[in-house]
């Protein structure tokens, strides 16, 4: 009932309602879109442009989600396109000689909330998870960097659990075959 | 590469302190929109769609002009003949 009357008043465009949105998904969006952009900078754009999304179109939400799925959803959106805009024009930058690309895989570790004795490991695993393939990457992201059930992130992303499960798995491969160049010894083990 | 070893990497990143944006996020996102709605008041479409509208404009013109052209391309002789005629009518001799 709480949660109608919430969403009733952000629809009439009430500012305190939009302020208490802001104060309570600011955190869970910024980092859902910092995992997947990987830059704090990106990342504040990112998030800004996502509640600015949610202000002009609250008006569509028609509460068959949840509100948080329904956030979660445009953020995913919004940070996928600009990590789509940053590969094509990271593409078009291989291409024109002499060109430094501006950020460099050295600066990986981007969380501030990763221990110190962690960041190299966690470094690593933040380069792997930035190289798999988008569906993977989100999958993993929602679920192991953000928290979310696999029923959330079926939810967010508009897939079944089989569907979310089989990307798991599929991360989890691709993940360790990617990590297991820092660890020779253990290649035997497939 | 085995499961212990995945594992940690997985320890590594779990139970994470979420980070924050920088301080006076809201402000700074109400001055971005007031910025933004100011400028959408100058120009109320995308640009893509102003785009669009002028193109479909320049066709709906250009197929207008191809009628008219089709409807003038009557034989000059027939319009000679009819100004004849009328001028022929109107010559009535006046004794």
């Amino acid at each position: 009932m709480g949660e109608t009357v919430f969403i009733q008043r952000l629809k009439e465009g009430q500012e305190d309602a939009f302020r208490e949105l802001v104060n309570r998904f600011r955190v869970p969006v910024y980092n859902t879109v910092l995992h997947l952009l990987q830059d704090g900078a990106e990342a504040e754009d990112c998030t800004q442009e996502v509640f600015i999304r949610v202000y002009e179109h609250i008006h569509r939400f028609r509460e068959e989600a949840l509100l948080s799925t329904w956030m979660y959803k445009i953020a995913v959106r919004s940070a996928l396109e600009k990590l789509r805009k940053q590969k094509r024009r990271s593409f078009i930058q291989r291409w024109i000689p002499g060109f430094e690309a501006a950020g460099t895989e050295a600066d990986a570790c981007y969380h501030p909330g990763v221990q110190t004795e962690n960041k190299e490991k966690a470094t690593r695993l933040f380069r792997a998870i930035a190289r798999l393939p988008e569906q993977q990457q989100l999958a993993f992201t929602l679920i192991r960097l953000q928290g979310l059930s696999y029923d959330e992130t079926a939810a967010v992303m508009e897939k079944n659990i089989k569907a979310i499960e089989s990307l798991m798995s599929r991360a989890k491969e691709n993940l360790q075959k990617q990590l297991i160049i820092y660890h020779p010894k253990n290649q035997t083990h497939g | 590469m085995d499961e212990h070893t995945y594992n940690e990497y997985l320890q590594s990143v779990s139970n994470l302190e979420p980070a924050d944006t920088a301080p006076f996020f809201y402000t700074r996102l109400r001055a971005r929109m007031e910025k933004q709605y100011e400028r959408n008041w100058i120009l109320p479409v995308k640009p893509v769609w102003l785009v669009g509208v002028l193109a479909a404009l320049l066709l709906f013109n250009g197929w207008i002009l191809q009628q008219n052209n089709g409807q003038a391309q009557t034989p000059a002789g027939n319009s000679l003949q009819e100004f004849a005629q009328s001028y022929d009518q109107l010559n009535v001799p006046s004794y």
